[in-house]
């Protein structure tokens, strides 16, 4: 692996410690939400890595630290060797032009009152490029990279007058018209109709290649992950449990989670009806702090350890690790072994 | 631009609102033209004392024989004044104030919102009597009053806009891009969020005038203008002699007030696209009456539907939702609707329940349920004065919707809602015979008992979907449709409810229709797959024929267009265009367009369903020729 | 799916600042009842306090010397002078302050100028006929206003909802006062069914039923022109939370099981439109106080609203201040009762 472009080091991200004035006047405290624990991430130039979690899991949030539109509580965030984490003002506007966002739904990404045209100037704008003539010349390119044409065409239309489509494709061109070197994609296809949702991926991947970009593609679906990855960090209730190259995690997944989040994606195989492996319970925000591994409430294959002891980091591979007692095992025989089958 | 429209076409489109806008204009122009005007002084005791209204005095004179029709004009002037002046301030403070506490949220917020509960707590009323009463009365100083007692309210608007806009993804965006809060502040989350307090500022305008009319009313007006509300204070000892001298500005603060209140709320709509939205109610096409039939001959056919229209109304255009559908199940079958939004899918569950909107109508078709006919040609069946379909409800046909919708009613136990349900269908039955069976379909479907005393939001998002699914087995249905019913869920979740659904249908012999947009949720439970696009069936087969052999070429598209776990991660297939809209008109094949197959005569002709092989149906052209290639992959 | 820019949630503006507390409210689902009425009681307090530190401000404000302000303008001189060594007006403007304070909260509000009694025991006596006039009016109001905004509901857009809303904000556009005059007009002048004012007869009977019966007769009017207002607002605020509650998903279902449309409006729709309703009636309870003020005034109705009007005429200073505090401290109570009844009525506040 070459060199990484951004290394996240044991972020944190806590909510709701302050509470309100009268909670201060009470002195009443709240417990903290911790949406994001410990999570550490490592982006080279020019790969993808996808942030795969179920609702709750914490991964908008860490996409949101990356790109600075959150401060994270404790950690640290390093951007080609330069520390991050704490910019503000003139230096954290110069970080934003490396690092774009694009976001999960295309419909409320642009200012009703604007035109598309000047949505996607707004980053040049704001970046300090003056020169109308150059600002419109960059966002006809971007428009056209994205194949909205004839771009001088789009850019004069209000959102309104897009489709979901048009409106994530525009999303792109606004991400990309600094030239970022990474783009955060917050779900970009979730709120698309599959007929669309292709034409959009193989966008990114068609940029990504052009571009030398970097994505971290944050998504609760496996499928899209695998599509659109090399590597896959799989996050739960705030914290990454297991990460490795894509077709490891979805063939060889070491942590009782990946193989449940790949057994439950429904699909149709031929002459067969996929067994279903049952689960307890939803995760709860409260399984974070029970102590013990976070998952054990629901994990098919909780022993008492699981229980008790916060599980170590197994490496299996380079690249490769989990946070289970039983990693090894999971890696090498799945969940088959404990749980029995339901049709 | 187009808001500037939807005001345009929101004042000129409603009589109402057009005789209010007028009335508010004429007012305004009166009240600032009046000087000039050369009017009689509205302080010239020039007439008889209390002369009736006449050919001379059109409202009458008042007790010092002055023109009530010059002091009306003179007092609309006063009453515009004191309402433009006070809400200027108020929404201006509002804005200001409403904003920083919004946006920059933490202890700021907290703060100023403390601040707002306090004022509106504040008798306002009275804050103003007392300031008025303690610093002598002038028009100037009443504005200032009931500005200072109206501002928190176009604060808290303002507020509540701020923070329901500032986590709008473009202002996040705009941040990501590089803004200062400040700057997004001022450049999107102000400019798309003051509308409200515009449009509360006609009603605050109104507020204001009756605020100043009251307190003229108790004397404490200022002594050197006219206002109604003194007018009719110096006119109420003559009530009895003179009661013009208090009706005509009593009128006029009716009317100028009544009309700003119209005013603002027909602004508000116009700028609320969720109340704009209200779409024309369909005309209910007249029942059919049926003579009350004979038990159907048995028939394991428990669901046919033929030629199936389904209209929307939807701003003076006529939509179809469903174009023309016919399918038919047997008992014990499962089959999975599949399409994309818009495609029809959904209407056709309501369709089913006849739960259709107000703005939709069965235009044709049949629907037989259960070898009982109960819609003809459109029309519902009325068997002896009642819906035929009104005895088949839950009792052989439920629904589940997609529950993380609000598809329990929030105020009540899960427990009553399912007894609720089971004593509307079988009211002899009684209390208890009702809970027995609540508690054996929490059971069945993996529920303790005991969550039965539950409210729907003391539920996660799963229960919530089991006690859907509870309550629709309450009455033993046949013919389960199940609507998106695991969307918005957890994957995990979305798996054990889909698992759930499959038991149970093997397990009581149901009939399942599982409306989807995932082809692999629908593959996993269904044994027939329906393909739907623009409200059509192009693709009627078993599971395995439409991802083994499909023959339209939407069907190959949409499943080579999928990322799978399985499949080889090649590139995937892209369909060009964009999806269709219900609505657009074309003519031959709706997919036609987005169609790397079609040829002329998909243009022209609109292909039938047809069979293709066996049980295998397609509304393509060239089902033939699509059926032969390989599978995954596209022309 | 269309998305549009300053969407307010709201149907109709005036439950638009109602909205923002609903949602304040729904999201303290997990809130403690028993901290919730802490924090509210707290605001209450808060309230009464600023509404006094505002009294102060503004005396000390206002032209004119502080001592005549408060001992009426044409006191003698000895008076006056008692006023201001118990107000401590020579003192600095803090200690001023905490006198203040302290004498309000002992319930000592001074001393009526025009009739040298205890504000208190100028206020108090009033507070039954207010109470009676307030409450019989906001039972006709809501109860009617109510039922004709569900009724409206189920017909949006029809010729019966358009003339029945716009008579609802022709109703609330009204100068409370004006109407009173008007039926007076008609019914106490033109037609001699009703009497114009007072609460009683003079030289009547006073007790038993007759007496009742003769209070009624006194009431029917004011409660009329202060109900018709009212009435105007709940059609409205029961039409929007009626016909939002019919869009809500559950009545889909309700719907689909089978249930009778007017089960469906009564029950499913109304228990959970009956939320923003109370919340309305808890933030207008303020407004209704001012109608009464004017009613009273008009049908020289002998309550706190007559009373603060003959206040203004002798410029007795004192008294209105008074009404002005009690009346505050009524509303935040009366609120807090609301916010009570809301987390009765909805299950997703905690008990």
């Amino acid at each position: 692996m070459n060199r990484g472009l951004l290394e996240a080091r044991n972020l944190r991200m806590d909510y709701g410690v302050s509470g309100g004035f009268m909670d201060q006047l009470l002195g009443a405290k709240r417990a903290p939400l911790r949406a994001v624990d410990d999570v550490s991430l490592t982006i080279a130039q020019g790969e993808t890595l996808a942030l795969v979690g179920e609702s709750g899991s914490g991964k908008t949030t860490t996409g949101r630290i990356i790109t600075r539109l959150e401060r994270p509580t404790s950690g640290s965030l390093l951007f080609e060797g330069r520390d991050v984490t704490a910019l503000s003002g003139a230096a954290l506007r110069a970080y934003r032009r490396h690092c774009q966002m694009i976001f999960q739904n295309p419909y409320e990404s642009f200012d009703p009152r604007l035109t598309v045209g000047t949505s996607v100037a707004e980053p040049l704008r704001l970046q300090g490029i003056d020169s109308s003539a150059e600002r419109r010349e960059r966002v006809m390119a971007a428009l056209d990279a994205v194949d909205l044409r004839p771009s001088s065409i789009f850019s004069n239309r209000f959102p309104t007058d897009l489709s979901g489509g048009q409106l994530q494709r525009v999303s792109i061109a606004r991400a990309l018209v600094l030239e970022p070197k990474l783009v955060v994609a917050d779900e970009p296809v979730s709120m698309l109709d599959v007929s669309i949702r292709a034409s959009i991926m193989t966008l990114m991947l068609k940029l990504q290649e052009r571009m030398g970009l970097s994505y971290l593609y944050i998504t609760h679906d496996l499928a899209v992950a695998r599509h659109m990855s090399s590597r896959i960090a799989v996050m739960y209730l705030g914290t990454i449990v297991e990460e490795g190259p894509t077709d490891v995690m979805i063939a060889g997944a070491a942590h009782p989670y990946t193989r449940l989040l790949v057994a439950a994606v429904p699909e149709y195989r031929a002459g067969t009806r996929r067994s279903r492996i049952k689960t307890r319970g939803e995760a709860a925000a409260s399984d974070a702090v029970i102590g013990g591994c976070r998952f054990h409430p629901r994990c098919p294959l909780a022993a008492d350890i699981c229980r008790e002891v916060i599980p170590p980091r197994v490496n299996l591979a380079a690249g490769h690790f989990s946070d289970c007692h039983f990693a090894e095992t999971v890696a090498s025989r799945g969940l088959a072994v404990r749980e029995p089958r339901v049709a | 631009m187009s808001r500037s429209v939807a005001i345009a076409k929101a004042v000129i489109g409603q009589p109402v609102t057009l005789v209010s806008a007028t009335i508010v204009a004429v007012v305004s122009i009166l009240a600032f033209a009046v000087p000039y005007l050369g009017l009689v002084d509205p302080e010239a005791m020039n007439a008889l004392p209390s002369q009736p209204p006449g050919a001379a005095y059109w409202m009458g004179t008042d007790n010092f024989g002055r023109d009530i029709l010059a002091r009306i004009i003179w007092g609309a002037r006063v009453a515009l004044i004191v309402a433009i002046g006070s809400s200027a301030l108020s929404t201006i403070l509002g804005i200001v104030v409403g904003s920083v506490s919004g946006y920059y949220g933490g202890w700021v917020d907290s703060v100023l919102g403390r601040v707002f509960d306090i004022f509106l707590l504040i008798p306002t009323f009275f804050l103003v009597l007392l300031i008025v009463n303690l610093f002598g009365s002038n028009l100037g100083l009443t504005m200032f009053a009931i500005a200072i007692t109206t501002w928190p309210r176009s604060a808290r608007i303002m507020r509540a806009q701020v923070l329901s806009l500032k986590s709008r993804t473009y202002v996040q965006a705009s941040l990501a891009a590089g803004a200062s809060s400040w700057q997004a502040l001022v450049s999107h989350v102000i400019p798309n969020g003051i509308a409200p307090l515009i449009t509360d500022g006609a009603i605050l305008m109104g507020l204001a005038i009756l605020t100043e009319a009251g307190l003229s009313f108790l004397g404490l007006g200022d002594q050197n203008s006219v206002s109604w509300g003194r007018m009719i204070y110096e006119g109420q000892a003559y009530l009895r002699s003179a009661p013009w001298i208090s009706i005509f500005p009593g009128v006029s603060l009716l009317i100028l007030v009544s009309a700003l209140n119209l005013l603002g709320d027909a602004l508000n709509r116009a700028l609320n696209p969720q109340i704009r939205a209200r779409q024309r109610v369909a005309r209910r096409r007249p029942p059919i009456n049926a003579s009350p039939e004979p038990a159907p001959v048995a028939d394991d056919v428990i669901l046919r539907v033929d030629d199936l229209v389904l209209t929307y109304y939807v701003g003076g255009r006529e939509v179809r939702a469903v174009d023309g559908l016919s399918f038919a199940l047997r008992r014990g079958e499962s089959l999975g609707i599949v399409g994309e939004s818009g495609c029809g899918k959904s209407s056709l569950g309501s369709a089913l329940l006849q739960i259709l909107p107000p703005n939709a109508v069965l235009s044709a078709g049949r629907i037989r349920i259960d070898g009982r006919d109960v819609v003809v040609d459109g029309r519902a069946v009325v068997e002896r004065g009642q819906p035929r379909f009104q005895a088949l409800r839950w009792t052989r046909v439920a629904i589940i919707f997609q529950s993380a919708m609000n598809a329990l009613n929030p105020v009540f136990t899960v427990g009553d809602q399912l007894v609720r349900a089971y004593r509307l269908h079988r009211p002899k039955d009684g209390r208890e015979k009702a809970r027995q069976r609540a508690t054996e379909v929490f059971e069945m479907i993996g529920i303790a008992p005991n969550r039965l005393g539950a409210y729907p939001h003391q539920l996660s998002g799963g229960m919530r979907q089991r006690a859907m699914i509870a309550l629709s087995l309450m009455l033993e249905p046949k013919l389960l449709v199940a609507d998106e019913p695991t969307t918005a869920l957890d994957v995990l979740i979305q798996d054990q409810i889909l698992g759930e659904i499959d038991a149970l249908r093997q397990r009581l012999n149901l009939t399942l229709i599982l409306i989807s947009h995932d082809m692999g949720a629908v593959a996993e439970t269904c044994e027939r797959i329906a393909v739907m696009y623009a409200g059509k069936i192009v693709e009627l087969a078993s599971t395995a024929a439409i991802f083994e052999r499909p023959s339209h070429p939407y069907t190959r598209a949409l499943i080579a267009a999928s990322p799978t776990l399985t499949k080889p991660r090649t590139a995937l297939a892209v369909i060009s265009g964009e999806a269709f809209h219900a609505g657009d008109v074309q003519s031959g094949c709706r997919f036609a367009p987005r169609c790397p197959m079609s040829q002329d005569i998909c243009r022209e002709k609109s292909p039938e369903l047809l069979p293709v092989a066996g049980n295998q149906f397609a509304a393509c052209h060239f089902a033939s020729a699509v059926v032969e290639q390989p599978a995954g992959e596209m022309a | 799916m269309t998305h549009s820019s300053g969407a307010d949630p709201c149907a109709v503006s005036l439950p638009v600042i109602c909205q923002s507390r609903l949602n304040e409210k729904k999201f303290g689902q997990s809130m403690r009842l028993q901290k919730y009425i802490l924090l509210r009681t707290i605001q209450v307090v808060l309230v009464v306090f600023v509404v006094i530190a505002l009294n102060f401000v503004l005396i000390h404000l206002a032209p004119g010397d502080i001592g005549s302000i408060l001992a009426g303008e044409t006191a003698d001189p000895e008076y006056l002078a008692t006023v201001r060594s118990s107000y401590g007006l020579d003192r600095p403007l803090g200690e001023q302050l905490l006198r203040y304070f302290g004498r309000i909260l002992t319930g000592d509000l001074g001393q009526s100028y025009r009739s040298h009694a205890p504000v208190l025991d100028v206020i108090l006596p009033r507070i039954p006929a207010t109470l009676l006039l307030v409450g019989t009016s906001l039972v006709i109001s809501v109860a009617v206003g109510t039922l004709i905004g569900s009724l409206i509901a189920q017909k949006p857009g029809s010729w019966l909802d358009t003339t029945v809303s716009t008579l609802s904000v022709a109703l609330f556009s009204i100068p409370v006062f004006w109407l009173g005059l008007m039926l007076i007009l008609v019914f106490a002048v033109m037609n001699r069914w009703l009497p114009s004012s007072g609460m009683t007869t003079p030289g009547g009977v006073r007790e038993g039923w007759p007496a009742v019966l003769d209070v009624a007769r006194h009431l029917v009017l004011p409660a009329i022109s202060l109900s018709a207002i009212w009435i105007g607002q709940y059609i409205r605020i029961a039409k929007t939370a009626v016909s939002e509650a019919l869009s809500e998903n559950y009545i889909t279902t309700a719907r689909a099981i089978g249930f009778p449309e007017r089960d469906i409006v009564l029950r499913d729709a109304l228990s959970n439109a009956l939320l923003p309703i109370v919340t309305v009636f808890g933030l207008q309870l303020g407004l209704v106080l001012t109608g009464a003020v004017l009613t009273e005034t008009v049908f020289s109705w002998p309550g706190l609203g007559r009373l603060i009007y003959e206040a203004i005429l002798t410029r007795d200073t004192p008294v209105i201040i008074g009404a002005f505090i009690l009346m505050s401290l009524t509303v935040g109570i009366a609120s807090l009762a609301t916010d009570l009844l809301y987390a009765v009525l909805d299950p997703r506040i905690a008990l």
